[in-house]
């Protein structure tokens, strides 16, 4: 043994033995004759005397805390000066009142308008950053006034403006018109049976120009809706160094592929919602009926129908559990006639596919079903109040270019698990993996696929297809 | 290659000397002294030195207390390194404790309810020397806030003493209040210093405005207060059919506030401040009466100084606990659920219930109020699990609280009767009497359950006192009646050992048990006869009390033979 370490040892041990002497200074003997006594559980308490009067002192450290709290310093010294500036950096935010500041200039007290922000990230788009404009009291109260716009990190952009009026009996009007460039859309091809390797991009252009009006029904929660748009659509070659649809589809490119697709739209449909708010509904349903006619600038193009049937329902558990479950049917009837590719229904908010990236499928009809276990797994406060929910996922469905080709071993598959962000009635955001036997699907988004916001033409979502 | 100044056997003994030099065995314990067991902690002496208004920020407060603190006192590394002794507690013991184990009387501190039988009027009264703002000839409003969901203002009465009137939100009047004064009846019974808070009704014809009155903006600033500013105030109220407001009134404080203190560390500009605040007694144990009433909001923010001028000059600070409205399942807003179960941020229970589907709830999600008493927060017993309690944003006290504080808590909070719990409940004038009598039995559910987890742990053989060669002593479990609402009934027995010893504890000789039904211990044995009153100045008395499940651990008591006082008692662990 290294004999160098053995003194230091036993003074280690002999110099941590704490001092319990100097741990409190009590007297040993009464100094002065104890007064009057109170009668507690203890028997008779003395009167405030030296005897009875102690002035302590904190416990002593041993001495081998000594250099084990110096290296701790040393250690934590980087973090220590860290905590500094966030100190000081926070109490000067508080106290320079810099976040009231900027959030009264984004959103002004008292003011109807502001300004807000938003982000989302998917594999076609790549990261989305939004900014938008909105005025809810143009005129009056519950007039509604948003512009924006977004830019995405693979080539994507979009602008728009609309204009969404409410009146106290529950009808609504919106118009509104946009812009959209996706340097990177993609195609596989059409049909269920698409080839995963036939992925290929394109660059797509929509501009849209439309109104839709609500009217409400009977007690409130029926409503009948129209709906007319004007659409410019382009494609063209990707804008990036990606395998491009000419390349993968030469010699069968898609109807219309390369050629404008201008056109007029129309639908008229039944909405009947009886959830109460977006955020974590536990019941209620959402149905909607829809039928729409499009016809082309171009006479050469199809002009079609289209059909579509949505079903929603949500049931509450146990302790804050819901289970929600979806179905929707959509079909394109051109009498046989070829229809524009852009103009075909395709896996996009928000009859997704999760397990499968958006546009993978495209046909002239599309059907699914979709069931989400949800439960609660963490509340700032309350429950509801603002909540992170947790949830399961069960996507099924296919496209279809005619109803023969609807089949059980067509249909794709996705299952997945994700985390959901709301407070009080409203959703704010999602986080979901969806996986099937193609891939792997990462989403955070701001918008749903149950209750999917139809707000087109405020929000600026563009109205091709129409959902 | 250069060998090693620090083989691996030289690496293992200091390892082991470490170790060693933590175990209590190495440090040999105090010498049994015949003195006067201390009853009043000497932190009042007057000084001249100046004390700075602490004024700590809110903001980088939570961030500290949730995050930086937690952080460094978890991965201490003399914490960690006390943790690898066997019987070491981790968190050194609370230095201001007398040799009986009780908290001296200090400017923290005063003990009642726990050493002394006090009425249920006196609890239900509080410390309140008056029955708040005098009736006669109105409130002068000198000061007012409007921000907030709860606004507020400072009146000065005919008497010339001023109160801070608070209300609670529209949506919940009564339910904030009444917590408010029920808490602080409560805390101040428990020994803590509170200040003199009531609910009051008034009109709006009682109130004028002082030309010298101000109103906080928002945003910061003030500005000169009118009488329209009365009224926005009080159209966020409600007002009773009868046309009366309801509010708390709290007294100023007398002497000079200089602000918060912190639960951590000691105050620098205080002489008398001696002692870590997370290693006070009174502070670690707060716990247990915060989890009692779910006082989740226990930031430093609701404590605060008080400089206490002194007649011949020099003054020392007095520590009260204020604001209780945030207790009995409720928050300045309206009912809370969560707070008081589980930290704002625990990553532990959300990976807990992401992995377990949803397929467990918490029980916060299942508390129910009592039929009818809507003007109750989120708080029962049913669902209350003892030994449970997590605020919102971590103590750095309560973190650092041992098993020996929590009985020390326990012990204290045993003494509440469902009496004084009804008379408390009282004061809270619910307009619903079912609300006070949901709240006294719940208070009294709880008590049992908090008593009954560190009883267990702890056995609650205590208040030893020596007659006449005669020690008598108290089973508050079972005297107090928490083992039989509890569902543990029966009668227990005790057993008891007595022998001579000298200071260091060493004994005269060997003795056997002795088995009885009661808690008196004769002194005068054979055994204590024959040893030398010389060299054995002392004699030991070790109990234990059996419940039906085996005898409990010790508690040992010490009592000089000369004088006849009890000069040290120590608690064993179960």
């Amino acid at each position: 043994m290294h004999a160098g370490l053995v003194t230091p040892c036993l003074l280690l041990l002999l110099t941590s033995i704490p001092a319990h002497s100097a741990l409190s200074t009590e007297p040993s003997e009464p100094s002065e004759p104890e007064s009057a006594t109170t009668v507690s559980y203890w028997g008779e308490i003395p009167a405030p005397a030296d005897s009875t009067r102690i002035r302590y002192e904190d416990t002593p450290r041993a001495l081998w805390e000594y250099p084990v709290d110096g290296a701790w310093f040393v250690v934590r010294a980087p973090f220590e000066v860290a905590r500094a500036g966030a100190k000081a950096t926070m109490i000067w935010v508080d106290e320079s009142d810099v976040i009231h500041k900027v959030r009264r200039f984004l959103f002004p007290i008292g003011l109807p308008w502001g300004l807000s922000v938003g982000a989302s990230a998917g594999q076609v788009s790549g990261t989305t950053l939004g900014l938008s404009f909105f005025h809810d009291a143009v005129g009056r109260p519950g007039n509604r006034l948003k512009f924006g716009g977004e830019i995405g990190s693979r080539e994507s952009s979009r602008a728009y403006a609309g204009m969404l009026f409410d009146t106290p009996q529950g009808n609504s009007i919106e118009f509104g018109g946009g812009y959209r460039l996706q340097g990177r859309a993609r195609f596989f091809g059409l049909g269920p049976g698409s080839d995963d390797d036939s992925e290929s991009y394109y660059a797509r252009e929509v501009a849209w120009i439309g109104a839709e009006v609500r009217h409400t029904l009977g007690a409130g929660d029926l409503s009948l809706v129209g709906e007319f748009n004007y659409t410019t659509l382009r494609s063209r070659g990707p804008l990036s160094d990606d395998r491009s649809v000419r390349d993968t589809f030469d010699g069968r490119l898609p109807t219309g592929f390369g050629q404008p697709a201008d056109g007029l739209g129309f639908a008229l449909g039944l909405l009947r919602d009886t959830t109460r708010g977006d955020g974590r509904p536990l019941s209620g349903t959402v149905t909607r009926l829809e039928l729409g006619y499009f016809t082309p600038d171009d006479e050469s193009q199809a002009d079609f129908f289209n059909y579509r049937a949505e079903a929603e329902a949500f049931m509450d558990l146990w302790w804050d559990r819901a289970v929600a479950l979806r179905g929707f049917y959509s079909f394109i009837d051109s009498n046989g006639e070829a229809v524009h590719f852009d103009r075909l229904l395709t896996n996009d908010d928000p009859d997704l596919f999760r397990g499968y990236e958006d546009f993978r499928f495209r046909d002239r009809g599309i059907t699914g079903a979709s069931v989400e276990y949800r439960y609660p797994i963490w509340d700032y406060r309350d429950p509801g109040a603002n909540t992170l929910d947790a949830y399961g996922f069960y996507d099924v469905g296919q496209v279809f270019g005619n109803r023969e080709e609807i089949a059980l071993d067509e249909l794709t598959h996705s299952y997945g698990f994700g985390t959901r962000w709301s407070i009080g009635n409203g959703f704010v955001g999602r986080f979901e993996v969806g996986l099937s036997d193609e891939d792997t699907i990462f989403r955070l988004s701001g918008s749903q696929t149950f209750q999917y916001d139809r707000r087109a033409y405020y929000d600026g979502r563009e109205p091709i297809p129409t959902r | 290659m250069a060998e090693s100044p620090f083989p691996r056997a030289d690496r293992l003994l200091v390892l082991l000397v470490a170790v060693l030099s933590l175990s209590p065995v190495v440090g040999a314990a105090e010498r049994l002294r015949d003195a006067p067991v201390a009853w009043y902690d000497d932190d009042r002496r007057p000084f001249e030195t100046p004390v700075e208004t602490r004024d700590p920020n809110l903001f980088y407060d939570f961030a500290n207390e949730t995050v930086f603190r937690p952080a460094g006192y978890y991965l201490n590394p003399v914490r960690n390194l006390r943790r690898l002794a066997p019987a070491v507690s981790a968190d050194k013991p609370a230095p201001n404790v007398n040799r009986l184990g009780e908290v001296p009387n200090s400017s923290w501190f005063t003990n009642r309810i726990g050493l002394y039988p006090m009425t249920a009027d006196e609890v239900a009264r509080g410390p309140n020397t008056t029955d708040g703002p005098s009736r006669e000839g109105g409130w002068t409003i000198v000061a007012a806030k409007t921000e907030g969901v709860t606004p507020g203002f400072t009146i000065v009465d005919a008497t010339g003493q001023r109160y801070l009137i608070k209300f609670g939100p529209v949506e919940y009047p009564v339910m904030p209040t009444a917590a408010a004064v029920i808490s602080q009846r409560l805390f101040h019974a428990i020994g803590y210093w509170v200040p003199e808070d009531d609910i009051v009704f008034f009109r709006r014809d009682n109130l004028s405005v002082s030309p010298d009155a101000t109103l906080d903006l928002p945003g910061g600033g003030e500005r000169p207060m009118n009488y329209a500013d009365i009224d926005e105030i009080l159209a966020r109220v409600e007002q009773l059919p009868s046309g009366l407001y309801r509010a708390v009134a709290s007294r100023f404080l007398p002497g000079r506030p200089v602000g918060p203190f912190d639960y951590l560390g000691t105050r620098s500009d205080d002489p008398n401040d001696r002692i870590k605040h997370q290693r006070r007694r009174e502070l670690r144990g707060l716990k247990v009466f915060a989890e009692w009433v779910n006082h989740f909001d226990t930031k430093q923010q609701n404590t605060l100084d008080v400089l206490i001028e002194h007649e011949e000059g020099g003054h020392h600070l007095r520590h009260y606990l204020i604001d209780f409205a945030s207790t009995l399942g409720t928050g300045a807003y309206g009912p809370i659920r969560k707070f008081g179960w589980e930290a704002v941020l625990d990553p532990k229970a959300v990976v807990r219930r992401t992995l377990t589907l949803g397929l467990l709830e918490d029980d916060y999600r299942l508390v129910e109020r009592p039929d009818g008493t809507s003007e109750i927060g989120w708080f029962d017993a049913e669902h209350f699990t003892p030994q449970g309690f997590e605020p919102p944003i971590q103590n750095p006290a309560f973190m650092q609280m041992t098993e020996r504080d929590a009985y020390w808590a326990a012990k204290i909070l045993s003494a509440f009767t469902d009496e004084h719990l009804r008379a408390v409940s009282e004061e809270a004038r619910y307009r619903d009497s079912r609300s006070a009598r949901a709240i006294a039995r719940i208070l009294a559910d709880r008590r049992d359950r908090i008593c009954r987890a560190w009883f267990d742990v702890i056995p609650p053989l205590d208040f030893f006192v020596h007659e006449n060669g005669t020690l008598r002593y108290r089973d508050l479990g079972h005297e107090r009646g928490i083992y039989v609402r509890t569902g543990t009934g029966g009668t227990p027995r005790y057993r008891a050992r007595v022998v001579a010893v000298d200071a260091e504890r060493e004994p005269a000789g060997d003795v056997e048990w002795v088995e009885s039904e009661h808690t008196v211990v004769s002194l005068d044995t054979a055994g204590v006869r024959d040893a030398s009153i010389g060299a054995y100045p002392f004699v030991e008395v070790e109990v234990q009390v059996d419940r039906g499940e085996g005898w409990s651990a010790s508690i040992r008591s010490w009592i000089a033979r000369r004088s006849g006082r009890v000069v040290e008692v120590h608690r064993e662990k179960n």
